[in-house]
């Protein structure tokens, strides 16, 4: 009787074992942030269409610091900015996923300043997410850039 | 009768140790199996990995001074052949680049340049596969005006 | 007296121990060394992802292995030979030396137009470097074989260097690595003309000691330890692994030909000719066909340049399909990259790229 008892533990202890001992796949992580940083270098690297100092995505950003109110062509920078990258994103990025990308100066939680934010903040909140940053340099203040990626 | 019963008893013991030693060795043997087929698995994501970090900044395709990322020239793709990449990368493979700009999607050739913006390399219709997307940079030669776009690039099964 | 029921339980508990403890120790043998194999592609898969990943980012890095005489037996290019099953490393071009911690690193050939990509994945190493009756183009060859080595300053498996000898002393310094010895120590060495006449470095000194091995510059043949080389000019020359037998040497054409015949002797020299003519090939081809795609948008000024940059890379495209061995082609090889390189300048000064 002891050892009928005994086997249905040790059964059971395996089964149990087996259904939650699945190796977590690392290398899917790599991957998000792998596309996470692409797609972040692909955004800031892209022509805007307009002349410089606004022909990039991140001229215009560091421009939009730098001397914030002013204009390239008529338009404002900040204008720009809130017309291009959503275009952007929602053409290379994956359907499924949703994005919120900051831009800030680097010191920002010390000293306060300017913070643009485009997409969805709650993406930050998420547990299964994936960051990628860069940094767009300038004279007074180095900007940090940072792009979040989840499943929407 | 009372004998049998001891026998039996000895017998019923034999057969639960030896259930539970031949237990044991099947889970073993199956977590050693999940093991092998889960390095199965890494090793060849990590081929198409490999092969998608590679194609995306092999230098012959990309535009010099980008360490990161990937700056493709459109002029570059456009002159690339499935053979030519072929005699690098071996075969098994297929990698796709398309500009999202205003234009509606078209396959590049010689003729076609520079108002196309796909490029195709090796792609056989009707076989399975495994592929990745990035987006990447696409530079426009003609126009010097930098696009951007989507890479895929997955292996056959 | 033992009944014989209590005789049966004692036998029949000997031969069923005996069996269960045979089956378990024949299960676990076979147990481990399934584990054993298992654990060494692991650390076989992990080790070719950095070697990928430093390839595709050029950022180097450290990899450590342990008992790595056990996992790699031996590096035969393109594959790495395991106890479990050959591992290949196609695409790329590697020059492995195993070792319990190696250094991985992006070295690049650059030709302007195109750039020759290999990787050097070597352990702790210190190489000597001695000029003799040095000329400008040894010293000339001694910078270019040092720069085909890899940069280990931002990583902690380090090659560094040292030149010598006088009086038997060799000149070296721990922080004498490859950035520091290429653009300081040995320009320096040249331009102050008080290094002209090193001689031969003895073989089993204590001062020695310091260094894993060692390559030989002279302007003529001279019997010495280790490889010789003896240049034509700052790139091209003639490499003798074996100074007793001066019939056996090896043209190279580049500094890389020299590093792949320091590290692997002529397995690697014939494997780093055979890739870099290949890829060659393959560029000059790209270059071309990317040329006659360019060529109805191109400016005026720009298409005779185009014209004469593409009659170069014909030429480089039939040179590189010829025998690597061949001193005359492999020399009108130079000559055309480097008329391609010049070339492929002037282009851009022109802004016509």
């Amino acid at each position: 009787m002891i050892l009928i008892v005994l086997m249905i533990i040790i059964m059971m202890g395996m089964g149990i074992f087996l259904l939650f001992s699945s190796i977590r796949d690392s290398s899917s992580s790599e991957f998000d942030n792998y596309y996470t940083h692409n797609l972040l270098l692909t955004v800031l690297r892209t022509h805007t269409g307009y002349k410089s100092p606004c022909s990039t995505v991140s001229e215009t950003i560091s421009s939009a610091f730098l001397l914030p109110g002013t204009t390239c062509q008529g338009r404002m920078k900040s204008d720009i900015l809130n017309e291009t990258i959503p275009v952007l994103m929602d053409a290379v990025k994956k359907p499924n996923l949703e994005y919120y990308l900051v831009i800030q100066p680097e010191n920002w939680e010390v000293a306060g300043g300017r913070r643009l934010e485009f997409g969805k903040s709650w993406v930050d909140n998420e547990e299964d997410k994936s960051v990628a940053n860069e940094k767009i340099l300038q004279y007074g203040s180095n900007l940090r850039v940072k792009l979040v990626l989840a499943e929407g | 009768m009372k004998g049998q019963a001891h026998i039996l008893e000895y017998f019923f013991l034999t057969f639960f140790v030896l259930m539970v030693i031949v237990l044991v060795a099947i889970f073993l043997t199956a977590y050693q199996s999940m093991t092998s087929g889960s390095l199965q698995s890494e090793y060849e994501t990590q081929d198409t990995m490999f092969m998608l970090k590679t194609f995306s900044n092999y230098p012959i395709l990309n535009k010099r001074g980008y360490k990161e990322g990937s700056m493709f020239e459109d002029s570059k793709l456009t002159a690339a052949t499935c053979g030519d990449m072929e005699t690098i990368f071996g075969t098994g493979w297929f990698a796709e680049i398309i500009a999202k700009d205003s234009m509606a999607e078209k396959e590049c050739t010689v003729n076609d340049y520079p108002l196309c913006n796909k490029w195709t390399f090796c792609k056989v219709s009707g076989e399975d596969f495994q592929a990745f997307e990035v987006p990447v940079n696409i530079y426009r030669k003609t126009t010097r005006v930098v696009s951007a776009g989507i890479l895929r690039v997955g292996f056959y099964d | 007296m033992l009944s014989v029921f209590q005789l049966f339980k004692i036998i029949f508990g000997i031969v069923f121990s005996a069996f269960v403890l045979i089956t378990i120790m024949r299960f676990s043998f076979s147990y481990t060394d399934i584990g054993e194999s298992s654990q060494q592609a692991a650390v076989l898969i992990g080790f070719r992802k950095v070697i990928n990943d430093v390839y595709t980012t050029g950022i180097p890095g450290d990899y450590s292995i342990n008992n790595v005489n056990d996992v790699i037996m031996r590096y035969r290019p393109p594959d790495i030979i395991s106890a479990i099953t050959p591992l290949s490393i196609e695409p790329m071009t590697v020059l492995m030396v195993p070792g319990e911690d190696m250094g991985v690193y992006r070295n690049e050939y650059d030709l302007g137009w195109y750039s020759f990509y290999y990787m050097e994945v070597l352990p702790k190493m210190n190489v000597l470097i001695n000029p003799l009756n040095a000329t400008e183009s040894v010293w000339d060859t001694a910078k270019n074989v040092v720069s085909a080595f890899p940069s280990t300053e931002n990583i902690y498996t380090k090659v560094k260097f040292g030149f010598g000898c006088r009086n038997s002393y060799p000149f070296n310094d721990e922080n004498w690595e490859r950035e520091r010895f290429e653009d300081s120590i040995l320009a320096w060495a040249e331009v102050s003309g008080e290094y002209n006449n090193l001689s031969v470095c003895p073989l089993d000194t204590p001062a020695m000691d310091y260094f894993d091995d060692r390559i030989t510059i002279s302007p003529a043949f001279t019997v010495v330890d280790g490889i010789l080389v003896v240049p034509m000019d700052g790139d091209t020359g003639y490499i003798y692994p074996d100074t007793s037998d001066p019939m056996l040497k090896y043209f190279y054409k580049n500094p890389i030909d020299v590093v792949s015949f320091f590290l692997g002797g002529d397995e690697f020299y014939n494997y780093t000719n055979k890739k870099f003519l290949n890829e060659l090939k393959f560029a000059a081809t790209l270059k071309i066909n990317e040329i006659n795609v360019l060529r109805p948008n191109m400016g005026t000024d720009c298409v005779g340049h185009y014209q004469e940059l593409e009659g170069m890379l014909n030429a480089i495209k039939t040179l590189a399909a010829q025998d690597y061995r061949n001193q005359a082609s492999m020399l009108s090889l130079n000559e055309m990259i480097k008329e391609s390189v010049s070339k492929y300048k002037e282009i851009g000064d022109e802004g016509c790229d």
